[in-house]
């Protein structure tokens, strides 16, 4: 063992001796790490749009004013003052409303979607390398075609039948996201079933859900809930393609993708603002994300480190 | 490894069989196929006969076994919108689909790798430090948006570059037409250079990243320790016993990305205009097209399970310590 190692080792021991809590031990490394800080009080800042959206919002988002279609950010009207600092697009709808209720429809998507695709997935994971056998084989073989099929395609064809709709876009999301979950589910399952505390509950006759869900559960969660902070992300940006190709929400809901979608037509007509601020939206809350997801990983499970998961 | 390579080979036909199962049956269930068909002033008389003329009519497991056994005998039927074989109409888009896909994935490969080495090199660095945040910035931007950033900056502002539109290398290429492929190369990559950077950026963020983790993992071993304490120059450790054994897990990485980059390229088509299988599949299904569907699905899916096969089998070949059973 190198010098640097063993002084390394005495440093920790040192540490053991003044005892903090999850908490704090938390705050010290997001607070070394800086760039999670300022990812947390952007979320926070999102969030806030989200949530008062209405009240924050300058303008009803959907008011149509025909005299002022595609004013450029920070002009001025015949009083001089600035009305749409962020500009109108081409119904004169305020683009800088838009954009704060735009948070809305992601967080929300991008939240109920990793809730609905992680729980199944984590269920069906759990199941598959619990029991393992036949019910395994169905359930990997599923994931198996949900893999093969290129998620894009699959989002189109099911919106198509089920019509637009937050929920909707929420259960096909959801569905694109239960594989990865149940594969690192039943990974993990099939390493926790052989340790001698299941055996021990087994043993003291538990019956098989509360083995899997009580005693099996708890431990294999940690790289699931690293997955799932990097899996908002994904689905944020999943959600914003589906807007953009016209699929999912009404198109009286504004959402970031589908602001994106306008904005192609007055591209060339040089309305560069249509495009550029619902795209920093969407890039700005999702690399926050990231940055948070990525802090989450070396943090609760730095084993995670480098294989490739969740980014 | 022979017994490897067939039962995943069975596999794929199990998976592709699932895929087409669960498309059949959605597009099915979205109504019926005829009503874009024939006039909406037809009579009810006039829709069934449309319907029993084209099959419609029988039992689902009868119109799906028909596919299937027609599929298997290389014929896809025609496409209700198009009135021409289905087949022919995927296959007259998907050399502009593999244009992107592959350009995609070149350029994803070709870039991420010095990146990704320079950082792990220099870890702890400003250098290191720019070029990851670089990279998490990249692979946070929807790659529509970037394509449309591409487009106002170097088509609207400087006009550098074709805003859309598209010139043909590998139809031509297929054909046999080598020396109209040949003359197009200049043409073909101006209008390919933008949509494959907006493909490619979400792969190159995230491959740069995987390669300075394994890069980083690798150098972490005995045996880099041990090459160093021989005497042996960094050049040579890096070149010869630290990239060659991070390159196991990263060429399978590179390969599962080949699949990945295909949902991207669908969305981009629509940016750009590409006039790819990804714009056609979103109109079939619009128009509940059962025929041009089911063969673009197929197609797409042979594609994406296939990349996924050569990714599985190359990390045997090149590990020979990986056992596949």
């Amino acid at each position: 063992m190198s010098e640097s190692r063993i002084s390394a080792l005495d440093r920790q021991f040192d540490e053991t001796y003044t005892p903090q809590s999850f908490l704090q031990r938390a705050t010290t490394s997001m607070v070394k790490s800086r760039y999670p800080v300022v990812a947390i009080i952007f979320l926070t800042l999102i969030v806030l749009c989200a949530v008062f959206a209405t009240q924050l919002a300058p303008k009803d988002p959907n008011r149509v004013e025909i005299f002022d279609t595609l004013k450029p950010p920070l002009s001025t009207n015949r009083e001089g003052d600035i009305e749409n600092v962020l500009g109108t697009d081409s119904s004169g709808r305020d683009v800088l409303s838009r954009v704060i209720y735009g948070a809305r429809i992601s967080f929300f998507v991008g939240l109920a979607a990793v809730g609905l695709g992680g729980g199944a997935g984590t269920i069906l994971g759990l199941t598959a390398g619990y029991f393992g056998g036949r019910v395994d084989d169905v359930i990997m073989r599923l994931a198996d075609i949900q893999l093969a099929y290129p998620f894009i395609l699959f989002a189109i064809m099911m919106l198509t039948i089920l019509g637009e709709g937050v929920l909707n876009l929420i259960l096909v999301l959801g569905i694109g996201q239960w594989v990865t979950y149940a594969r690192i589910a039943r990974a993990e399952t099939l390493v926790q079933r052989e340790r001698e505390f299941v055996e021990a509950v087994r043993a003291l006759g538990a019956t098989e859900g509360r083995i899997m869900f009580r005693t099996i559960l708890p431990n294999i969660l940690t790289p699931l809930i690293v997955i799932a902070s990097f899996n908002v992300a994904g689905v944020i940006l999943s959600e914003a393609s589906l807007s953009f190709l016209g699929l999912g929400v009404p198109e009286s809901v504004p959402t970031w993708g589908a602001m994106l979608a306008n904005s192609r037509n007055q591209l060339l007509s040089g309305s560069w603002w249509l495009a550029v601020f619902p795209g920093l939206a969407i890039m700005f809350t999702v690399v926050s994300l990231n940055i948070l997801g990525d802090w989450m990983r070396d943090f609760l499970d730095p084993r995670l480190r480098g294989s490739g998961q969740g980014l | 490894m022979h017994k490897y390579i067939i039962r995943r080979l069975l596999l794929t036909v199990v998976v592709v069989f699932g895929v087409t199962l669960l498309t059949f049956l959605s597009i099915h269930m979205s109504g019926d196929p005829t009503i874009f068909y024939i006039s909406e002033r037809a009579s009810k008389e006039e829709r069934l006969a449309t319907r029993k003329r084209l099959g419609f009519d029988r039992p689902l497991h009868v119109q799906y076994l028909d596919f299937i056994v027609n599929l298997a005998r290389g014929d896809t039927g025609n496409s209700l919108k198009h009135r021409v074989p289905a087949f022919d109409v995927v296959m007259e888009r998907m050399p502009a689909t593999l244009e992107l896909t592959i350009g995609g994935f070149l350029l994803s490969t070709i870039v991420a790798f010095p990146i990704g080495v320079l950082a792990a090199t220099r870890r702890g660095t400003m250098t290191d430090g720019t070029l990851m945040l670089g990279a998490m910035l990249g692979q946070s931007m929807p790659s529509f948006w970037l394509g449309l950033m591409l487009i106002l900056f170097f088509g609207v502002t400087l006009r550098w570059m074709p805003v859309s539109g598209h010139v043909a290398f590998l139809k031509p290429l297929f054909e046999g037409r080598v020396d109209e492929a040949l003359t197009n190369v200049p043409q073909a990559i101006r209008y390919l250079l933008m949509p494959m950077v907006a493909v490619s950026v979400y792969s190159i963020s995230r491959n740069s990243r995987l390669i300075r983790s394994a890069v980083l993992e690798v150098l972490r071993q005995d045996y880099v320790v041990t090459a160093r304490a021989k005497g042996l120059n960094e050049r040579t450790v890096m070149m010869r016993h630290a990239i060659r054994n991070a390159l196991i897990p990263i060429v399978t990485v590179l390969a599962l990305q080949f699949a990945f980059l295909l949902n991207g390229v669908i969305v981009v088509e629509t940016v750009f205009s590409w006039p790819g299988v990804g714009r056609l599949v979103f109109d079939a299904v619009s128009h509940r097209d059962v025929p041009l569907v089911m063969t673009a699905v197929v197609l797409l899916s042979f594609l994406f399970v296939g990349a996924n096969l050569i990714a599985d089998l190359m990390y045997g070949f090149l590990d020979p310590r990986i056992r596949l059973e």
